[in-house]
């Protein structure tokens, strides 16, 4: 169980293949057989474990505004925070996933250390000052 | 909000903390804070410590 950045992401990064503040990103909630695992490439490669549609969650997840990489000597690339309201839903993980790219290219996945419930109530999913990835 | 990573197998294991807030409907609203996750990975031994022979200049 853990965090971490697709080895996909980092390819397309050096290949030029995705903009991270131009194409549409998405987040999405996933069930507890979800497992980080670096060499999975696709959106279809997690997508069994993700969270079903209703309840205050569309499968699909959702997409990140406010996306803006900031040069420094550790350069983030961050987004506005996410949340569902209303929700009745219990999440592990949190998978970010390129849907500009053909076949939604993976990007990073978060661990939540454990079930997150939420009854008719919101969770959000904060990032952190130092950003979703930061490069230092 | 710092993150302290564990370190399983010589590889740090970061997870995100997690925050409940009661709502006013008597129930719990959930923050979860996520890490920010290093485009590069930390070059470390079983303890975390990084192994400076292993980096080139």
């Amino acid at each position: 169980m853990a965090s971490g950045i697709y080895q996909k992401c980092k390819a397309n990064l050096m290949n030029k293949e995705v903009d991270l503040e131009a194409d549409t990103i998405k987040v999405m909630l996933l069930n507890n057989s979800h497992a980080f695992t670096a060499t999975h490439n696709v959106k279809a490669d997690v997508v069994a474990n993700e969270l079903a549609n209703g309840n205050g969650y569309t499968t699909g997840g959702a997409t990140l505004a406010g996306k803006a990489v900031t040069q420094a000597a550790t350069t983030k690339w961050d987004a506005t925070d996410v949340e569902w309201t209303d929700s009745t839903l219990t999440a592990y993980h949190a998978v970010i996933y390129d849907d500009t790219t053909a076949n939604d290219d993976l990007i990073c996945s978060f661990d939540f250390g454990g079930a997150q419930i939420t009854s008719n109530s919101t969770i959000t999913l904060q990032f952190h000052a130092d950003g979703i990835i930061s490069l230092a | 909000m710092k993150f302290k990573a564990k370190i399983i197998n010589g590889k740090p294991v970061i997870k995100a903390k997690v925050e409940k807030i009661k709502n006013n409907r008597g129930g719990y609203d959930i923050v979860v804070h996520l890490p920010s996750l290093d485009l590069i990975s930390k070059i470390g031994d079983k303890n975390g410590k990084r192994d400076l022979s292993k980096m080139q200049s």
